[in-house]
């Protein structure tokens, strides 16, 4: 009974809140590409509370009158800091720079990089496009699902195979999604390979349960593969020959800042037998 | 192994893959901006322009991001996906064309609403319209030897309406919230046939185009919770119930491109989940290694498997090949990442059971699903020595996969017939495998614009043979005897990788 008064006045505080004078900050997080960045976390000092960037980079937060310090970070990024005189509505958006390797063991202290504790999410695994190229490539082919395969939960299927188990469910059950349109069959050649080419990538991310209430359709997982937005400043290139394929990929702004564009392609060759 | 073969015969085939992606976005003022994401992906088989085989994915996106005011985030998308497989034989005049494909439309409706720092409410609603074309065989030539063979084609529309609330009643306690709500309607012009209860075909009843025959409904709750211990540690629960109405009718565990999906239906109940899931969270060393402990129970009802030589490919009956069941699974998943520094990766661990029970699938008995590997290890490592040189290696292990062997025989006349153990009793060997890779970059110190790297990739570095299938055979000289052979893919397998950026 007494759990349940705590409840209600602490319901009843934060509807009270409501009627005070409150202001919203919004905006959204980028890379020094102009990529969007999933999930980076933005962090109200004075409140100890803080909110993340949606699947746009988008986020919105809102706090009465008052000054404020923000902390904005992403994991393989440096930290910004804003104080905010908050008196009115105001768009902030942040760029954050890749954190180089000589610095890093200074901002260690400054970022708050506890968001995988006390985020309300559980059963998930992210990882970047960038960490997944750096894992030993089978062929020499970068491959999202063989590194899924290595995350706690998750089996492979059989060797060599793009199909996956995830907490005891049927390959069939796994929702794999590439910008939120659904893939029916993940696999390349049999499933030596996936269909997911790395360098049209942003980040991936796998839910094993607590699936999100906006998802669903399947039983075991969803695969949430976001591609890449484009370089949003300059026109940029990559590409790669391999053994088995090779890859191109343009990136370029169409208005500087405003708009962009990312086309990759990939081709195996055609005597692969 | 197909893909290293040399053989003079081969060179006749072809097989190749191809994807590509586009997106482009456009931010028209800091309210609206649109997103449009396309995907093509094919694989193509030839054999000496005699026999052609080519499959693959395509899906469009469109996205309209909308800020009704600086609370109010919402997404508009249109999404079309695609899978489809053409196999044939084109040249001669006994020819044959065979073809399956689906489809989706989608339209959806997304929402976030930011009232304060205590509550997050999402919300949204959307619909999708399925067509299904299982497959359709004919002949091509004018002297025509094939009967058209024909699956029964149909339609379904799957709709879903959800709210949730992320709620921080306390500074160190969240509380996630939602329920999503489900109808799957199947929808003419299709055939259904009806069956008896051993599965013998009665009849069949015909819809008409964009009637309504069938209809699903689900609600399905989601939960989950936050308890924050102190800054480096919280304790974390959720419960989910998931519902599935379509189905991929597969006869192996690897899939094949020529599996179709089969919606629920008249004949087929959707599968239905419950997940209870409990984890201890904690960071070390100012939370540059993260650790998680999760344990989790897994209830799934009308699971689907299919009885034993079930025929699933063009099939017009194929509905009667299905058989429901329930399964279980549980387990513990250890995980321990670093992500920042010189030395990044992660080493995961997961003990697990999966079970399935099935009144028709090995007389009524529990039995192993094929993908029950109790054990299994990753250690994923990465190492940059310099800036210019960087390591990694990955080692895996897992318990062998579950499998079903021959374990006697009997002459019947003059034929040996073997006897088969209860299904999935026996287990393969365990499977294990350590991959290495060295990236060496070039023009690093150099302030210009072109840089690359080549890369050296090892897969299986230590060359175990790692059973991929046990085949069974009678041995020439004396059928009384059984032999046993080993069939494994990829020895050590070296590849050369150069990669540039400008």
């Amino acid at each position: 009974m007494k759990q349940l008064l705590l409840l209600l006045t602490v319901l009843s505080l934060s509807l009270a809140s409501w009627s005070q004078n409150k202001y919203t900050i919004s905006g959204h997080v980028k890379d020094e590409a102009g990529e969007d960045l999933i999930g980076s976390t933005i962090y109200v000092k004075e409140l100890n509370t803080g909110t993340v960037t949606n699947a746009y980079g988008f986020y919105s937060i809102t706090l009465k009158e008052g000054t404020y310090q923000l902390d904005y970070s992403y994991v393989g990024y440096e930290t910004q800091t804003r104080k905010i005189e908050l008196s009115k509505n105001q768009n902030i958006n942040i760029t954050l720079n890749e954190a180089s390797k000589t610095i890093d063991e200074v901002i260690v202290t400054a970022e708050r990089k506890n968001s995988n504790v006390i985020k309300a999410e559980m059963s998930t695994m992210k990882l970047q496009a960038k960490e997944i190229k750096k894992i030993p490539a089978f062929m020499g082919e970068v491959d999202i699902i063989k590194a899924i395969q290595m995350m706690p939960g998750v089996q492979a299927s059989s060797e060599g195979s793009s199909g996956f188990n995830v907490r005891g469910g049927s390959a069939d059950q796994n929702l794999i999604l590439l910008d939120e349109a659904t893939v029916y069959n993940a696999s390349h050649l049999m499933g030596f390979f996936s269909v997911f080419n790395n360098d049209a990538i942003k980040d991936v991310k796998l839910y094993k349960g607590d699936i999100p209430a906006a998802y669903g359709g399947r039983l075991s997982s969803l695969l949430d593969i976001r591609m890449k937005d484009g370089n949003m400043n300059k026109f940029r290139a990559n590409g790669g020959i391999g053994t088995v394929s090779s890859r191109l990929t343009l990136e370029s702004p169409i208005i500087k800042e405003k708009g962009s564009f990312i086309i990759s392609g990939r081709r195996s060759y055609a005597d692969l037998i | 192994m197909l893909l290293l073969s040399s053989d003079e015969e081969t060179k006749k085939n072809k097989l190749y893959f191809y994807d590509l992606n586009l997106k482009g976005n456009y931010k028209i003022n800091d309210k609206n901006r649109m997103y449009i994401s396309w995907y093509l992906g094919r694989d193509v088989f030839e054999y000496d322009d005699l026999f052609g085989f080519n499959w693959g994915n395509r899906t469009f996106t469109l996205r309209w991001n909308h800020l009704f005011s600086e609370r109010v985030f919402s997404n508009f998308s249109f999404i079309l996906s695609d899978y489809d497989y053409e196999l044939g034989q084109y040249s001669s005049a006994a020819g044959f064309k065979w073809t399956s494909d689906m489809s989706d439309i989608k339209i959806k409706a997304d929402f976030t609403y930011y009232p304060n720092t205590k509550n997050m409410v999402r919300f949204g609603v959307n619909g999708t319209f399925h067509h299904f074309n299982p497959g359709l065989a004919k002949g091509t030539g004018d002297e025509t030897i094939y009967n058209e063979l024909k699956m029964p084609e149909s339609n379904a529309l799957e709709w879903a309406g959800y709210i949730s609330n992320e709620w921080k009643p306390l500074e160190n306690l969240t509380i996630n919230y939602g329920l999503r709500g489900t109808i799957f309607q199947n929808m003419g012009k299709s055939t259904v046939y009806n069956f008896e209860e051993n599965y013998e075909k009665i009849d069949s009843t015909t819809y008409g185009s964009g009637d309504i025959y069938n209809t699903f409904y689900g609600l399905e709750p989601r939960a989950n919770f936050m308890y924050a211990l102190n800054s480096k540690s919280s304790i974390k629960g959720s419960y989910s119930r998931t519902k599935q109405y379509i189905h991929l009718a597969s006869n192996s565990t690897a899939g094949s491109p020529l599996d179709i999906w089969v919606p629920a239906s008249p004949n087929i109940n959707p599968q239905l989940a419950d997940q209870f899931a409990l984890g201890y969270f904690r960071n070390f060393f100012d939370d540059t290694y993260e650790t998680s402990i999760e344990v989790y129970y897994k209830d799934m009802k009308n699971q689907i498997d299919f009885r034993d030589h079930a025929e699933l490919l063009l099939n017009p009956e194929i509905e009667g090949e299905f058989r429901e069941g329930n399964a279980s699974s549980y387990g513990l998943e250890l995980l321990v990442r670093k992500q920042t520094g010189d030395f990044t990766g992660w080493i995961s661990y997961t003990l697990s059971k999966t079970e399935r029970e099935f009144p028709e699938i090995n007389d009524g008995k529990v039995y192993p699903a094929s993908y029950d590997k109790p054990h299994n290890v990753a250690i994923v490592a990465n190492y940059e020595l310099s800036r210019r040189i960087t390591v990694a290696a990955n080692w895996v292990y897992s318990t062998g996969a579950p499998v079903t062997f021959p374990i006697g025989r009997y002459e019947y006349g003059n034929m040996i017939v073997p006897i088969y153990s209860d299904r999935n009793d026996y287990r393969m060997p365990d499977y294990h495998r350590l991959d290495f890779s060295l990236t060496y970059k070039f023009g690093v110190n150099k302030e210009k614009r072109f840089k690359s790297e080549l890369n050296l990739s090892i897969y299986n570095v230590y060359n175990r043979k790692n059973a991929w299938m046990i085949n069974f055979y009678q041995d020439d000289q004396d059928p009384t005897v059984t032999k046993a052979e080993k069939v494994y893919l990829f020895p050590i397998l070296p590849s050369l990788t150069y990669n540039f950026y400008f």
